[in-house]
């Protein structure tokens, strides 16, 4: 077995490898690549970055703007899910976080704060904004890069392993991880395999340590969440097949935590909620 | 704004639990040079002064009196420096190796083994950056550099700083020894 890790997607990024008789080069040489794949979807999908792919599409409503087939795809999910869940995963809330200092304005038009997945257009290799918003993949992105990264070991021939990018997983082939579920206080590990696992804080108060901001973008937004109602601090843990769906069902988990039938519906299962 | 909650992205899973040891130093050397390169140990003893000089250029203190640094030759001819080193954090400690070119540019960075000193409560951020291409000659603040805004594990502000610090002695007391 190897094991490697780099600081990647602003956390510590470990990738396994269980495959063996393999031999160490062949394995480290996909490794290398699976890693600058991450970097590459961090690069590509920056909200901060000025150059990003994301940038460029976000300083161009109205516009056609050519982008990667990654980016494409990720936007693809992200409005494919966004619509699925009636706008409670909505990339489309940038504005918003901009507006409250959550991050910081990569453009010099006014924004809405808060637009819909819709608002997204997309053709293979291009992609509009209808509306002038600003789309923020951090609530998929993530999730997506471990994804790219699995299907990068695999296409190295890697049958099976795992990506761990802090906490949010993805056990592929035979591999199989014990986890411990943070926030679960009985502690019971739970086995991973062949799926994904992500997990999310919700807190009531903003820090210092994590000013980041859940926005609740869909329709029925003035029902307040249960996570409101009692002001506490929550862990919200979801399994999906893939990393990225797991990553944005962790949204829609916490502002929706009694939604069954939507988490049902949306191919993923609520683990640990409290 | 009629809804909005605070959102902490965590390592809510426990896994790796508190200690890992990913790769030896010698393992690190060939995933960032390559398996046709051979090393030369060459610890730099750092005194007071010197130490000072990277505290007032890093804006990071060096703990270490020496460095562990490994002059790196492909066919008789340097490539560049790999250091190995470690940050320690509240909650962490990393050791890791940085590959740095003959240019001053960062090659690759590994991480040879992590330890949660307590508890493991190590939060993830979307801190974003990439140490690429990076020189000493470029700024280096979290904040600005590498864009920190939804906040920053420890871990990634302590390996930035650390990265920093190791381009500092390189372009202070390597760079010129080759010239």
């Amino acid at each position: 077995m190897i094991r490697r890790a780099r600081p990647l997607l602003g956390t510590l990024v470990e990738i396994g490898v269980t495959d063996i008789n393999l031999p160490m080069l062949v394995a480290n040489q996909a490794i290398n690549q699976a890693f600058a794949r991450i970097a590459c979807v961090q690069q590509s999908m920056s909200f901060h970055s000025p150059e990003s792919e994301l940038t460029r599409l976000n300083r161009h409503p109205g516009q056609w703007v050519v982008l990667s087939p990654l980016t494409i795809r990720v936007l693809r999910l992200a409005k494919a899910v966004g619509i699925a869940s009636d706008n409670r995963f909505n990339c489309t809330v940038g504005g918003a976080l901009v507006a409250q200092g959550g991050l910081p304005n990569p453009v010099s038009h006014e924004v809405h704060s808060i637009g819909e997945s819709a608002f997204i257009h997309l053709m293979p290799s291009k992609a509009m904004l209808a509306e002038p918003v600003l789309v923020t993949l951090d609530g998929i992105a993530k999730g997506f890069a471990i994804d790219v990264a699995v299907a990068s070991l695999k296409a190295k021939g890697i049958t099976s392993g795992w990506v761990n990018a802090g906490g949010d997983l993805r056990v592929f082939g035979n591999a199989s991880l014990s986890v411990t579920i943070r926030g679960n206080r009985k502690g019971e590990p739970v086995i991973v395999s062949n799926q994904a696992i992500a997990s999310s804080q919700i807190a009531p108060t903003h820090t210092e340590s994590f000013p980041a901001w859940l926005v609740d973008g869909s329709e029925q937004a003035t029902i307040t969440s249960a996570y409101q109602r009692q002001q506490s601090n929550g862990v919200v843990t979801v399994s999906a097949r893939y990393a990225w769906r797991a990553d944005a069902l962790t949204k829609i988990a916490a502002l929706a935590p009694n939604d069954d039938a939507l988490m049902q519906r949306l191919k993923g299962k609520l683990l640990h909620c409290a | 704004m009629r809804n909005s909650l605070m959102f902490f992205p965590m390592a809510a899973i426990v896994c790796p639990a508190y200690a890992v040891d990913y790769l030896s130093i010698e393992q690190a050397q060939q995933v960032i040079f390559g398996e046709t390169v051979s090393s030369i140990a060459t610890p730099l003893a750092l005194d007071d002064d010197q130490r000072d000089l990277i505290k007032d250029l890093a804006g990071v203190r060096q703990r270490q009196d020496t460095q562990p640094i490994w002059k790196i030759e492909q066919n008789g001819q340097q490539v560049g420096w790999l250091f190995m080193d470690d940050v320690i954090g509240k909650h962490e400690y990393i050791t890791y190796a940085l590959g740095v070119n003959m240019a001053g540019e960062v090659v690759g960075m590994e991480i040879l083994s992590y330890r949660e000193t307590h508890g493991g409560e190590v939060r993830e951020a979307e801190w974003r950056g990439n140490f690429a291409g990076k020189t000493v000659d470029q700024p280096f603040k979290l904040d600005e550099d590498i864009p920190n805004i939804s906040g920053a594990t420890l871990s990634c502000r302590n390996l930035t700083d650390g990265v920093k610090r190791l381009l500092v002695i390189q372009q202070q007391f390597l760079a010129a020894s080759t010239s």
